[in-house]
């Protein structure tokens, strides 16, 4: 494989984080269902995640590492509300489209 | 054993978040009001605590990451004294609220000591943390009334654009690892000697500049702590957010949230320009976001109907203002921006303790309701008109003093920021307007409100504390002056250590 594709370099690995934080910020932005915007947003996290284990291999360090176990900590109490908010949102309108959620506006 | 003493107003807030907490578990239904007093006392505890020895000494603590210095210190008291004002204006709503009193006073504490970290931080790691805790106690407030489809939708977009921003802080935070290979703040101020690939050395002319991930680092990380202060372009929750939610806790989130993030902004800003290049990078950045958001709250405010939302279109046109004492990046920006957040802390809550009393009589934030508020309640209506005056910069008021010493400040960095000096002063004239149109409104002769809100008497001596200040604090502002002024010259003292 590597006489095919050379060596993988830290580049490669934030490149990727680029893409998956990329992706998840166009799902925020572009999709209607509050559950799916949820998990996009966790894609976006994850995307820096892999940026911070990337540069802690490349500098050799851990600092990187020990952060990405924060976010999963943070990101992990930030889906728990997430959900009850959405569950609460379901109860009153009925539904988890983002649409549901426009009467606050001006 | 001093590393933990440094700590204590932080530790005696998480004790009085389980304190609260408990207390909730084994107080029978009727006696929960003892909650509201039991929040009441411990934000005058803590206010306490900061004045400690050992914490008002200040210093470092746990390997330089945490750090208590001038301007944290007086960050934290400013957190106590909103946490104390906004817990006594919000006791009666609370008290009427069908569940989770408990939970509200709990939250309030818990984004309180996110509060407190947030003025002590020192490296990215604890900043991520400490403003997550603030932030998702914020979530939880916002939709605290969790049967009302508004309040519901202000959680909602609260919930989303804040981790749509702390996503960005996060991957900025990233970048700025990668180029500089530690997440301590003092790595942004050396001269490049300890940076790996941060600061490349200019062949031609010999200067430091900054590499491209060092550079997009930052830029992220200011686009995610716009969206506590309610900066462009992460600003759209505002107005929304502020209208939706319970209004104490719309109190607290323009004024405790925003001044969490601005502590950050503050420690970041403070690091950065004891290394020119970096300062030199933001300083356009800041004046260009900075001039935006003024126009973009002080035109948004004009049409609303609604005292909430045209409240939160105005804390986006205040926080223009800091902004650009900000961008000005000198010492006495700094101390200007410390003292105008400090007199937003006074003038803003009075204004939303008038807010809370009007609609629980009213049940509505329709501005068309304040229709002669002043000849139905005269002290309601002049505490509203004070705090509004003050906002638009009106003297005598404190408002006027910071808001001409902010642009001050700017204007002394000459030709550069020349054109936001102009910004500033034409956004002063458009809040001017809208302001007075409530004014006016007050003031009117037919009063609406045919019911006159009962305000008890704790809320009475505390509007009229904060009529008080605001005139005292704007005839002889060189009292807080001195305070915030010694407060940031003080804020790079001890906090040198590049690590």
């Amino acid at each position: 494989m590597d006489r095919v594709f050379g060596e993988i370099t830290t580049s490669h690995y934030v490149v990727l984080s680029a893409l998956i934080f990329a992706v998840g910020l166009c799902g925020v932005v572009t999709r209607r269902n509050a559950v799916v915007i949820l998990m996009s947003l966790e894609l976006m996290l994850n995307g820096a995640n892999l940026a911070f284990v990337a540069f802690s291999r490349h500098h050799a360090n851990l600092q990187g590492q020990v952060f990405v176990f924060f976010v999963i900590a943070v990101a992990a109490a930030e889906a728990a509300v997430a959900l009850a908010i959405i569950i609460a949102l379901n109860r009153v309108k009925g539904g988890v489209s983002i649409d549901d959620a426009t009467e606050l506006r001006g | 054993m001093r590393d933990v003493m440094l700590l204590l107003p932080e530790i005696g807030a998480v004790a009085a978040v389980l304190a609260v907490m408990l207390a909730d578990l084994w107080l029978p239904k009727e006696r929960k009001g003892t909650l509201s007093a039991l929040a009441i006392a411990a934000s005058v505890v803590l206010l306490a605590l900061t004045f400690v020895p050992p914490v008002a000494q200040g210093g470092h603590a746990f390997g330089g990451s945490f750090l208590v210095d001038g301007m944290a210190l007086l960050l934290k008291r400013a957190f106590c004294v909103t946490a104390f004002l906004v817990f006594l204006m919000s006791r009666e709503y609370v008290a009427e609220l069908p569940r989770g009193q408990g939970e509200f006073y709990t939250l309030g504490l818990a984004a309180l000591t996110g509060m407190f970290l947030c003025a002590s931080v020192n490296d990215f790691m604890s900043l991520f943390v400490s403003l997550e805790l603030v932030t998702v106690s914020f979530f939880v407030l916002a939709a605290f009334k969790r049967d009302s489809k508004l309040s519901v939708e202000a959680g909602l977009k609260l919930l989303v654009i804040g981790s749509i921003s702390a996503a960005l802080l996060l991957y900025g935070i990233a970048f700025v690892y990668g180029a500089t290979g530690t997440v301590m703040f003092g790595v942004l101020a050396s001269d490049g000697s300890t940076f790996e690939n941060g600061l490349r050395t200019q062949a031609a002319a010999g200067t430091l500049v900054l590499s491209p991930e060092l550079q997009l680092g930052l830029f992220l990380i200011f686009l995610g702590l716009g969206f506590k202060t309610s900066a462009v372009p992460l600003h759209v929750w505002v107005p929304d957010v502020y209208q939706g939610a319970p209004t104490p806790v719309t109190a607290y989130l323009s004024v405790g949230s925003k001044l969490a993030g601005f502590a950050l902004m503050f420690r970041l800003l403070e690091v950065v320009s004891r290394a020119a290049p970096v300062a030199a990078a933001l300083t356009p950045f800041l004046a260009l976001v900075a001039a935006l958001t003024l126009f973009y709250g002080n035109l948004g405010a004009i049409p609303q109907t609604n005292i909430k939302r045209l409240l939160g279109y105005s804390s986006i046109g205040q926080c223009g203002y800091v902004l650009l004492g900000i961008a000005a990046a000198s010492e006495l920006g700094l101390a200007w921006a410390l003292f105008y957040l400090c007199a937003y802390v006074v003038t803003n809550l009075t204004v939303f303790a008038v807010i809370i009393w009007v609609a629980r009589a009213t049940k509505s934030h329709d501005i068309d309701d304040y229709s002669g508020l002043a000849r139905t309640n005269p002290l309601l209506g002049t505490a509203l008109t004070v705090g509004l005056l003050s906002l638009a910069g009106v003297p005598p008021f404190i408002g006027l003093v910071g808001k001409f010493f902010l642009v001050g400040s700017a204007f002394q960095k000459g030709d550069t920021l020349r054109w936001l000096v102009y910004v500033g002063l034409a956004n002063v004239v458009i809040a001017l307007y809208y302001y007075l149109c409530v004014v006016k409104r007050i003031w009117m002769r037919d009063a609406r409100t045919a019911v006159a809100p009962a305000v008890p008497l704790r809320m009475k001596v505390a509007l009229a504390a904060g009529i008080v200040a605001l005139i005292v604090g704007g005839i002889a502002p060189q009292f807080l002056d001195r305070v915030t002024a010694s407060a940031a010259a003080g804020a790079g003292i001890v906090g040198t250590t590049a690590r």
